[in-house]
């Protein structure tokens, strides 16, 4: 029972923790492009990956200060959109989720290969740039504070704080931009782009300014990642992530505000708890209904693999079942992109 | 010249993997219209059946076991997962394919582990004289397979009442079934067809070098082939899969000399330059269907 509510504690934890605001950004990211205009985004990770190498970079490397090292790295998130747009959104949706996937690759290679270790550091990746934001802090970075009965150092208090506002700003710039004009055109490019078209709308400047800002909200969360984790290195920048943002989104419910938000913190919780829950479980030597006991089966290291299975397993029913996530509305997600 | 032609056979013998791959893409795109994102995990899974199966059963024989299994697993995968989602959102499929590729490849890895897995295959790095040049067995192994594998899949769409129909179902759904067509046993076919030739390609993706975790990235360059030769023409992704590998193995050759303000190691992401000049060019490809622009 006591490991039990450890893991609830973990859970719980893990609900608040950067990682959750990470994905939290990049789900945000994520619901303007699918969720609001229908854009197929496979490589959302790759913005995020240029926020935080944007910071790492210009503050490791060129010694700037870290103000500026934000600057970069929401310039590079705008120019990638636009590189990727250019070519992909005259097309079909699929043309765009293709090039996508494969530019977030292509560019995780470019970043861990031997060549560039001038300046991304390679697979070791960079360390040492988040001094100028810690240093912004308020109260005592190395103190330990307790906070009902979950640890934490007060750096990652800081991270989440500004994370978490970093969240609510998002948040609410969507929530006033799908109030405007400019986001009922957004949906109406999602339903129909013809029609949209035929009202007199330029349907592909649209897709594009989607796509800018849905990237810079990634690289903003690629900057709380890296800041939260104080390095940054190629191989954390697995197109994996993109895949659970796209569970996050699709838990919450797509086209929703807060669809992401929620969506994301659940998610963590999910794998902080189911994490820690199975390791207990095994550990404890219980045996399944008495025909044979968990630990004879499943090793702890299994327990992480067996995670990732169930939650892809998971977000795959979602799909089938409850498109619409939790607070989602059907009517909402009903759209046929083609 | 020699250089030129050396560089000719490395690009041909890599690009006749990338047009394995490309074929399956483009085989499941032409059969329901979704690009299935799970053919790096079946390629992955197919080169690491092979990697334990050609010690017992040598590795012709795990090669024809590991296509055999992998199109079975595609089966498998359509009957549960996409069948039910016809008619859904093509968005959705890709999403659930996308899934499918992160569950097969944790499974898959937990075989790899961190270590690089020999495939077993018999040719190494050693090379033969062609014409007094040292031309290395694999490539020529890889040549050899890409004809065999993809002739047969020519003859039979061309030849056999089964290929006819996967055509025709291809073509039009509805009159398709009018004329007795199974949509559903066509598409479940193509999934096969995907997972064997994926298979294929992973056992010779890994000879001479081996297979590890980060492998089936290269699967990820059958995209720009599948987009060069157009999303819905086999014979078109044959093309682009060999174009891929020559302009890869070129740059690779050459672009340190000629063009070094690239930076190095830029034949890692000429295929991806190359499939957004495509793009901006001709989105269609250069044998595929006129009507994929939209705005």
């Amino acid at each position: 029972m006591t490991e039990f509510l450890d893991a609830l504690q973990l859970g719980v934890r893990a609900m608040f923790a950067y990682q959750a605001v990470f994905f939290a950004l990049l789900a945000i990211g994520l619901n303007l492009h699918f969720g609001y205009t229908g854009l197929l985004n496979f490589g959302q990770i790759a913005f995020a990956m240029l926020g935080g190498y944007g910071i790492a970079i210009s503050v490791s490397q060129w010694g700037l200060p870290f103000g500026v090292g934000v600057l970069v790295g929401l310039g590079a998130a705008v120019v990638l959109a636009l590189l990727l747009g250019l070519p992909t959104l005259r097309l079909r949706a699929d043309y765009l989720g293709i090039v996508t996937i494969a530019a977030a690759e292509a560019l995780r290679l470019l970043f861990r290969s031997v060549s560039a270790t001038d300046l991304t550091g390679s697979t070791l990746g960079l360390q040492a740039f988040n001094g100028g934001f810690l240093a912004l802090c308020p109260w005592t970075v190395a103190k330990r504070y307790d906070i009902l009965g979950t640890r934490w150092s007060g750096a990652e208090l800081w991270v989440i704080t500004v994370g978490w506002t970093l969240v609510l700003l998002c948040s609410l710039l969507v929530f006033a931009l799908m109030r405007s004009p400019w986001g009922r055109v957004l949906r109406a490019v999602r339903e129909d782009e013809d029609a949209a078209r035929a009202l007199g709308k330029n349907v592909y400047a649209y897709k594009m300014q989607s796509l800018v800002l849905g990237g810079v909200f990634g690289a903003l969360g690629g900057m709380v990642y890296a800041v939260g984790t104080g390095a940054v290195q190629p191989d954390q920048y697995q197109n994996a992530n993109t895949f659970l943002a796209y569970g996050a989104l699709i838990l919450g419910g797509a086209a929703r505000v807060l669809g992401p938000v929620i969506g994301a913190m659940l998610l963590w919780f999910i794998i902080a708890f189911s994490e820690s829950g199975l390791t207990a479980l095994v550990d404890s030597g219980v045996s399944f209904f008495g025909l044979f006991r968990l630990d004879e089966v499943f090793s702890t290291t299994d327990v992480s693999y067996a995670r990732f299975v169930i939650i892809g397993l998971g977000i795959m029913l979602l799909m089938v079942f409850r498109p619409q996530g939790i607070i989602g509305d059907r009517r909402e997600v009903m759209l046929d992109a083609r | 010249m020699r250089d030129v032609l050396l560089t000719a056979i490395r690009g041909i013998g890599f690009g006749s993997i990338y047009a394995m791959l490309a074929v399956g893409f483009v085989v499941i795109y032409k059969s329901s219209r979704v690009i299935s994102f799970a053919q790096p995990a079946l390629m992955l899974a197919g080169a690491v059946l092979v990697s334990y199966l050609a010690g017992p059963i040598g590795f012709y024989g795990a090669v024809l076991v590991a296509a055999l299994a992998i199109a079975a697993l595609g089966l498998g995968v359509e009957r549960a997962t996409i069948r039910p989602m016809i008619g859904r959102p093509v968005f959705v499929i890709a999403i659930i394919t996308l899934g499918l590729d992160i569950a097969i490849r944790v499974v898959v890895n937990a075989f790899i582990g961190s270590d690089v897995r020999n495939v077993g295959d018999p040719w190494g790095l050693s090379a033969v004289d062609v014409f007094g040049l040292p031309v290395q067995e694999r490539y020529i192994a890889m040549v050899l397979v890409l004809v065999v594998t993809v002739g047969a899949l020519f003859a039979f769409f061309q030849y056999s009442r089964y290929g006819l129909a996967m055509r025709a179902a291809s073509l039009d759904q509805e009159t398709a079934m009018v004329q007795g067509v199974s949509v559903g046993a066509m598409m479940a076919l193509s999934w096969a067809i995907a997972g064997g030739l994926a298979a294929v390609a992973g056992a010779f993706v890994g000879a001479g070098g081996g297979i590890e975790q980060n492998t089936w990235i290269i699967a990820l360059k059958a995209l720009p082939a599948i987009i060069i030769g157009g999303l819905d023409s086999v014979g078109g992704a044959v093309i682009g899969g060999l174009l891929v590998g020559l302009v890869e193995s070129f740059f690779a050759t050459y672009q340190g000399e000629y063009l070094p303000w690239l930076g190095q190691n830029f034949s890692l992401v000429s295929p991806y330059v190359l499939l957004l000049v495509v793009l901006l060019v001709r989105p269609y490809g250069i044998f595929g269907t006129r009507e994929v622009e939209r705005v």
